[in-house]
Parts: structure tokens; sequence; C-alpha cells
């Protein structure tokens, strides 16, 4: 499916309309969705379209609610598009500077663009 | 100190960068499509736990980053090596857990559901609001959540039983590990036995091997019988995987080769596992020995029972052992352990009988209603154990064998394991190759193949560890066309400069006449693409041959006039040349690749091209043979050769060339058969829609055309070449097929003619006769016009099928009245006129579904015996009997219609 018009695949042009705005804000961002079947999956938001299917990189599936006891091993999904009709969910993580590691700092951009996990699907 | 581990960490990010680097310059699949096992392997190891998740997350990509910069990129193929990696990753990740204070809020959490939907629901269809790097290509690659195809995590939430580790289980009391019977003994080593076949099968280790929980831990149990089976278990299971990864003959469809870090209890010797296993299986030798019925002495059922038992366990520790040690004497160097292993196969072999009487002995699992991923098990066992370690891919479901066929695939692999010990005394690599061949014809499993490749070809790269391939190439060479370049007899075997070429060449030929051992390790299947592959090198390395063959024959010349270099070790790579090619056609059949009506030209090509270049190429060899022994020996002037001259000749390739001659003959047989069959009408070309013959033969034949010699026939030549109208007059039908007939004669008195016969030459016989006597009776008209199309029956032999007219009756109902139909159109008298007209008329009775009725008129045509007449009034009646079709009016003796019918 080749996407053809140039203004639907631009993304980070600004002065779209806020909607748009809003969503491209939230981008690169850590998200947690939490899905139908009770599964939730944490990993870096990375493309929506208007049916909310939302694709996250990096994604780790936990099978209980999260704040459950005691920790699970999460296990590692890497790029997972999850349909917006399975979606319970959204929440972004708002923690603007991670805290206690200036030394982190360098590695923020590795670890974002770390997200494209590619699936082995052979 | 701490200083220190800043400069580590300033590293790791740097690391980390790089590899974004790498990612960004688009090295995307090679490396990922391994990264994301490696986050598995790494992930058991790393108590990420203990880890704040945006470290977490780093160590994540750090590691992979490790493994990307010292594994990956240097040889993605090399999955073995990455239980180093793990490690260096884990003492990483220790280190970034020391550097950061543990307790800290980790994510911030907003719940922007709403205001999620309400904006992405503002987007237009087909807009995307997507990252700069990230776009619709990536998104395809993205697995699709809630998807049962493709979400294999879909299932956890189904099960609703709790799972439990072997700590947890043992805890609970669920699953012993002290003061275990002998009934769980067996039953757990049986199902272990399973798992193990059913992951040499092709399974994921964790979903197979790793559902044993006993296996998870083994030092924390306390029955000593177990403990060291479980402990033999691992070693063997990291033995096999080790021998099965170095050989890299398998594909990804054979074998899966991840370990999931689970440890395979590396810290114990080999030979001390060996000893433990020893110690406890004489402990139960004893008892058994104690415990046997001593004449005269009266048993209760319970001592007897309790003796078998014990027995059982016994012969059950003995095979493990004896297993393991087997396979720890086929890695022994220079094939040094091959006799030690023959008598461990054969000890195996016979205690195999006594394990299969007595797994009945075994705790069964209740047979409850198993779902796809949960079935029931023994205690101990538990298959949704590693259910979080299944790889993010579509899910695949492992069914775990059952016991008795275990134990029987196990006996399949040491009868095949027994035939390659004797590979080592084959002789030159010609015969061995022929033995590769033989060996993968009978579908082997990987572990086997991968044994036998190890055995010729170790890690060394010496041939069975201890020869060169150079020089055991040298002596294959002189066995199958004694160049003089080669034979000590002649001027130039001590030339130094023809000694250079000749080295330089086979330095050459090593790489790809090895390869050619390794395509036979490969899966059926997969060889077709490989014998494609190597043909190009053979190419290049019959282009030097030719130029090593010119060069010494202007140097032979000096001394020796009457004799010939040309051609020479060109010919040998000929040979192999043309056998690539023949594996690569003959594959086809093998694969059910070709349709009926492409049979002609392959046929074709088989015939009339590669099997005639072998012959001749067979031929050419030989002479050089013969001419070899017939030299003079130039290597000792003067003095005449004091031996008799009326030898028998010692090399031969008498039996190869009689060989390649009779297959030459059965595609020539099976090539008349198919132009015959066309003649007639009996095989008819469909018409092609989106491609036609020429399409269909240049693609079939594609990969030839990297070969320079023998030139690639294209498609007009072919039409050229096998066009009849060369022949004049035109050769009728019955002339084709008596041709055909006279090649399946050929093939068989040359087939006849060879000693000693194999099974396969037997087999082929036996087809080449049958073959003779169809063509036989299609000449003298059976079935002669019938517009059957004839089958070609590959149940005897894969590659060489049997011809047969297909029966009539075994057609369905309206292809046999369309014969018919055509029968009487073409036979003008008066009846057969009426009849195709009542036919006609039965014709469309059948598509008003009055099927039933039409089962008796074939019956009344049949009967042969009545005269036309009375037929006709038959059929008359049987019109009859139509029209009013809830009656039996049939009256002559053949014509009934049996109630049930209608």
């Amino acid at each position: 499916m080749a996407v053809d018009s140039p203004n639907l695949t631009s993304s980070g042009t600004s002065g779209s309309r806020p909607e748009r705005q809003k969503l491209e804000n939230w981008l690169n961002k850590s998200m947690r969705i939490r899905m139908t079947d009770g599964r939730t999956l944490v990993g870096v938001f990375l493309c929506t379209d208007c049916d909310c299917n939302i694709i996250v990189g990096s994604c780790e599936e936990y099978l209980r609610p999260p704040d459950s006891q005691p920790k699970e091993d999460p296990r590692i999904l890497g790029l997972a598009m999850i349909p917006g009709k399975h979606i319970v969910s959204i929440e972004i993580d708002d923690t603007t500077v991670p805290q206690g590691s200036e030394n982190l700092d360098g590695s923020e951009a590795a670890s974002v663009s770390a997200c494209f996990d590619h699936p082995d699907y052979m | 100190m701490k200083k220190q581990r800043k400069v580590k960490l300033r590293v790791l990010n740097k690391i980390t960068a790089d590899w974004s680097l790498n990612y960004t310059k688009g090295q995307k699949h090679s490396p990922f499509l391994r990264l994301g096992d490696i986050a598995y392997g790494s992930k058991r190891i790393i108590d990420r736990e203990s880890l704040p998740p945006l470290i977490r997350r780093q160590c994540c990509g750090a590691s992979k980053s490790c493994f990307s910069l010292k594994d990956i990129k240097l040889d993605p193929t090399n999955i073995y090596k990455f239980g180093d990696s793990q490690e260096s990753s884990l003492n990483m990740a220790s280190e970034i857990t020391e550097q950061v204070s543990v307790d800290q809020p980790k994510y911030n959490w907003v719940d922007i559901t709403q205001e999620f939907f309400s904006a992405s629901s503002q987007l237009q269809l087909g807009e995307l609001v997507h990252t700069n790097m990230f776009g619709l290509f990536e998104a395809m690659s993205a697995i699709e959540m809630m998807d049962p195809k493709m979400d294999a995590g879909m299932l956890c939430n189904q099960i609703k039983r709790k799972v439990l580790t072997l700590e947890q289980s043992v805890e609970e009391g669920s699953v012993k590990i002290s003061k275990l019977d002998h009934c769980e003994l067996i039953g757990i080593m049986d199902s272990s036995l399973a798992c193990l076949v059913t992951w040499i099968e092709g399974h994921s280790l964790a979903q197979t091997v790793f559902t044993n929980l006993y296996l998870h831990n083994p030092y924390i149990i306390e029955d000593r019988c177990l403990k060291c089976f479980c402990i033999v278990m691992l070693k063997t299971v990291d033995l096999i995987r080790e021998r099965i990864n170095r050989a890299g003959t398998v594909e990804e469809e054979d074998f899966q080769p991840m370990s999931y870090g689970f440890r395979m209890a590396g810290d114990v010797s080999d030979s001390r596992a060996l000893g433990m296993i020893k110690e406890v299986e004489e402990e139960f030798g004893k008892i058994s020995k104690n415990t046997r019925p001593k004449a005269g002495q009266d048993r209760t059922v319970l001592q007897e029972t309790q003796h078998q038992l014990v027995t059982a366990v016994h012969i059950r520790l003995k095979f493990f052992r004896l297993f393991y040690s087997a396979l720890l004497s086929f890695v022994k160097e220079k094939c040094e352990g091959l006799q030690m292993a023959q008598k461990q196969l054969s000890q195996i072999v016979e205690i195999l009988p006594a394990i299969i009487s007595t797994i009945s002995f075994g705790v069964q699992e209740e047979s409850s209603q198993a779902s796809k991923n949960d079935y029931p098990t023994i205690p101990g066992f538990e298959p949704l154990i590693n259910q979080r370690l299944l790889p993010p891919t579509f899910p695949r479901y492992t069914i775990i064998k059952g016991r008795l066929e275990s134990v029987n695939y196990i006996k399949i692999l040491v009868q095949k394991l027994q035939s390659i010990t004797v590979v080592p005394e084959l002789g030159s690599l010609h015969t061995i190759l022929e033995f590769f061949m033989e060996f993968s014809r009978s579908s082997p499993c990987v572990l086997s193949r991968s044994l036998l490749q190890l055995m010729l070809i170790p890690p060394n790269r010496r041939v069975f560890g201890s020869q060169s391939v150079v020089d055991s190439l040298k002596d294959t060479i002189r066995n199958f066309i004694s160049p003089p370049g080669l034979s000590p007899k002649s001027s130039i075997y001590n030339h130094a400069q023809a000694k250079e070429y000749i080295d330089a060449l086979l330095t050459r030929a090593a790489r790809p006449i090895c390869t050619l051992f390794q395509i036979t390790g490969h899966n059926r299947a997969r060889q077709r693409d490989k014998w494609a592959h190597i043909l190009d090198d053979l190419s290049n390395l019959q282009e030097e041959a030719d130029k090593v063959d010119a060069y010494l024959h202007t140097l032979l010349v000096q001394t020796e006039r009457n004799r010939s270099h040309l051609a020479c070790f060109g010919t040998w790579v000929l040979y192999h040349t043309l056998n690539a090619m023949i594996n690569y056609t003959l594959s086809g059949f093998e694969l059910e690749l070709y349709a009926t009506f492409e049979y002609h030209y392959v046929y074709w090509y088989l015939y009339e091209l590669l099997y005639a270049w072998m012959v001749s190429t067979l031929h050419r060899a030989d002479s050089f043979l013969l001419d070899a022994e017939n030299a003079p020996d130039m290597s000792q002037k003067g003095r005449s050769s004091k031996k008799s001259k009326k030898k028998k000749r010692a090399k031969t390739l008498a039996r190869e060339l009689t060989i390649a001659q009779a297959y030459q003959q059965m595609f020539g047989g099976y090539y008349k058969a198919v132009v015959a069959f066309q003649l007639c009408g009996k095989l008819k070309e469909p018409k092609f829609k989106f491609d036609n013959e020429e399409v269909r033969y240049s693609h079939r034949f594609a990969p030839f055309s990297t070969v320079l010699t023998p030139p690639m026939v294209h498609y007009a030549q072919y039409k050229e070449m096998s066009d009849l109208g060369r022949y004049d007059p035109l050769p009728t039908t019955q002339e084709m097929f008596g041709a055909a007939c006279k090649c399946f004669c050929q093939a068989k008195e040359l087939l006849d003619s060879i000693t000693p016969q194999t099974e396969e030459i037997q087999t082929i016989i036996k087809i080449a006769k049958t073959n003779f006597v169809v063509m036989k009776l299609v000449v003298g008209g059976h079935k002669e016009d019938s517009l059957d199309p004839p089958e070609f029956d590959f149940t005897q032999h894969n590659i060489f099928p049997i011809i047969k007219l297909i029966q009539a009756s075994s057609l369905p109902l309206w292809e046999q009245l369309n014969a018919l139909l055509y029968r009487f159109a073409r036979n003008k008298s008066c009846t057969a006129i009426i009849c195709s007209k009542l036919l006609y008329i039965l014709w469309d009775c059948l598509y008003n579904e009055a099927g039933p009725v039409l089962r008796n008129h074939t019956y009344a045509y049949h009967n042969r015996s009545q005269t036309d007449r009375d037929q006709t009034s038959r059929w008359i009646q049987l019109l009859n009997t139509l029209s009013t079709p809830s009656l039996v009016t049939g009256t002559g003796k053949t014509l009934k219609i049996k109630s049930q019918y209608c």
C-alpha cells in the first residue's frame, strides 16, 4: 500500500491542525496501552491513523494489570500494531527528563531509535 | 571506583549510539533478524526487576548493541557464540544496576485515552501520524495484536490454571524431588525422550525439552537417579545443539538452534556426568540381578513386578548413558571414536526392544482434553512454563511426540548412525559422495546429517580430520582419470612448475568440492537451490582446469609425444558439473514440481543432453585410465617393466558408465513414450493463460545458463532439435511407442549387467521391465482408442515412474461417456450412430440427475458378447426407462436397474 500523496505522509509539519499537533507531541514517548483481553503493552509510540490503530516500538507485553504484585517478567514483542478496536485505555509517560541520570541524556535518543525492533518473522 | 563506572557507562552509550547509527545507515535486516532472539537470551539472565524501567530499556538497547557490534556484524549466523555475549551483557547490566539507586518512581503515567481517540478520529482516511524515521515499510513488519494468526500471546490469558516453576511446585508438593517410585522415573525418562525427539524434529527447545521442570535446575533434585539422568539429558541436548550448529547444514525449518539461555550443566564435565549415571546404573543393575527369579523359588506377583520395574529403570539409564557416550565418540578427532561408537550403538540396538516393551510401566498422563498449547502431562512437566519465551512471531504449536513413537524414532536414528560409521573406509571422495547422496535420499534427521558432515570435514577442514583436502582430491582424481600430471610414472610428475599449477588448481577446487558434500547435508527441498547455486563455482573452476590442462599438455608433449593432457582435469570438473545439473533436474521429479505436460522437455534434456554428455565424459575418463595403465614408465628409463601385461585393469569406470547409459535409456524411453502419447492425443497441453511453454522451459533450465560446458540449449534450439519433422516420413505413433519400448529394454539389459546389484538398481530394473511391457501392449493396440491420459506412477521410485494406462471404469462417469461418444463418432456404422444418439440423450439425463441409471448403461456397453442389434434394443429399453424414471423395466440379462439406484 504505497502512499502517493505527500501531504498524507508528511509528519512533523508544524502549523497543521491542533489535533494533529497533539498527536505529534506524543510521538517517541513511552505509551502504556491496555487491550480488551487484559494484557498491557508498554512501548514507544511511533505511529497512528484515523482508526486509532497504534504502532509501538520496543514493545513489552504484560499479562496482568500493571499495578498487581508480584511484578511479572514481560515478554518482548518488538514492533507491535494494536488495532484501535482492541484498545481499552492509553496512557502516556509524562516524565520529561528522566530522573537521576544526567549521564544518560545522551543515550535517550539511542533508546528511542532502538525502538524499531524488527521481530523475526521468518 | 565510581569514576571508572561512569566511564564504562559512557562507553556503553557510545556503543548504543553507534548501533543506532548503523540502523539509520540502513543495515536493518540482517542484524535485526536475530535481535529479537538475543533480547530473549539476555532477558533471562539480567534481573530486570531490580532495574528502573528507563535503565531497563537501556539495558535492553545496550545489550542488543553489544551483540550487534560483537557478534552479529561479524557473523550473523553464528548463533552458538551468543552464550559468551550473554554473559558480557550480564556484566554490563549489573554494572548499571550498581550505578543507579533502586527505588525511584519509574513512569509518570497520564491517561489520555479520550484525548487520543478524539484526536486520532480527526485524521483523514489514510493519514498517518508517525515519527520521522518510521514509514509504511516499517509498519508492515509490526505484529498485529489480537490477530490469532499473529499474536502468540493471546493464548496466555485463556489458560486459567496457575503455572508454577520447579521451585514453586516443589514447595507446593505437586512435584517430588526425592523418593520417586520406579513408575514415576520411567514416565519422566520416556517423556523426556519424547520431548528430545520433538525438539530434534524442529520445535523450539523451550517448548519441548524444557517443559520438563527438573531440567531447569537439576541440582536441587535429591533423588540420585533422577538427578544424574537430568544432568546427562542436559549434556546430551547441549552436545546435539553444538554439533548441529557446527555442521551448519540445517535451515530454520529443520531445527531451532536457540537455547534461550537455559543452563546446560556446563559445570559438570562429560566424564563426571557419565560417571554419575554409570554409578547409579550399576546400583540398579545389582538390585535387578538380586531380584531375578531363582530356580525353585516361589515368587509373588509383587516381587515379579518389582523386578521388572527395576530392570526397566536400569535399561533406561543404560540407554541414556550409551546414547550420550556414542555422541561423544563421534566428536573424537580423526574419527578415532568410530569403533567405540559402533560398539555403543549396537548395545543400544540390543536394549531398545526392552525399552519399548516397558513403556507401559511409566506413569501416563491423564487423558483429558488437550488444547492447542496446553496438554496433560505427568508431574514434573509443565507445557506452559516457557510460554513467556515464545518468540514475537506467529504462533507455532508444538505437539510432543508419543513415547512409543519417540523410541521408534531413536531406533531409526541409531540405525542411521550405525550406517555412517563405515564412511571412512569407503576410500575415494567419489565413493563417499555417492554414499552421501544415497544417505540423503533416505531423508535422515538433522542429527545424523550433521554428524556425517562433521565426520568427513571436521572444523579443522581436513578430510576425516587427518588428510588435507588437496591430497585426497589428488587420490580421487588419480582414481577417476589418472592424469599424467599426477602419475609418478609420467615425465612431468616432478616438474616444479607443473606441480605448482596442479596444486593451485586443486586448492581452488577444494571449496566447491566440499560444498558438494555439504549440499547433500541439507534437506531435500533445499538441495535443489543449492545444486543450482554451485554451478557458478563449478563453471569457473572448469575454465581454470582447462587452462591448467593446456599448459600441462605443452609440457607433456615435449617428452611423451603420443600422450595427451588435454581436457583431463577439465573432464573431472565436467563430471561434477554434469552431476550437479542432473541432480538439479531430477530433484524436480522428487519434489513434484513438473506437470505432466512439461515432461517432454525435461525428459528430452536428460536424455539428449545431460546423460549424453555424462556418458561421453565417463568414456573419456575411462580411456584416460586405460592410457595411463599402458603408458611406459618414464621415471625408470631404459629398464623394461617385468610385470606381465595381461593383468586385469585395476581402475575402471565401467560401473558408472553402465549406470549412466542405463539412465539415459530410461529417460529416452520416457521421452519417446510421452511424445507418442502426445501424437495420439492422450496427452494434451492445456491452454496457458498467463505463460507459454517457452517461459516454462526457460524457467526450468535457467540455472544452466551460467555453465559454459555443456552449453545451455535454449527453447528455440530445443524446438528445432526435437522436431519430428526432421524424419521423413513422419514417425507414426506405433513407431514412437516401439522406440520407447526398445529404450526400456536396453535400459533393463544394461542394469542387469551391473554387479553388485543394489536395492535401488533392482527397483529400477523392475520399473524398466514394467514399462517395457506397457509399451509393448500399446504397440499392440491396447486401449488404442481411449483418450484417457496415461498415469505416471511414482510410488516405486521417486524419479522413475511406471507408466500406467488407466482403466476406463476408474474415471468419472461423464468422462467415460465422453470417451464412448468419441468412439462412436469415429465408427460410422449404423448401430453406432443410433448408439451415439442415445448416448447424447443419456448425457443429457446425467445433468438432469439421472445418474444412477447411467451406471447400468456402461455395464451394458461393456458386455460385448451381444450383437450390435441386441445392444441397440437394450439402449432403446434403457431410454424407455428414462422416460418413466420411477420404474425398473430392464428385460435383458444385462440390464438390471436396481431399485436402490432409482
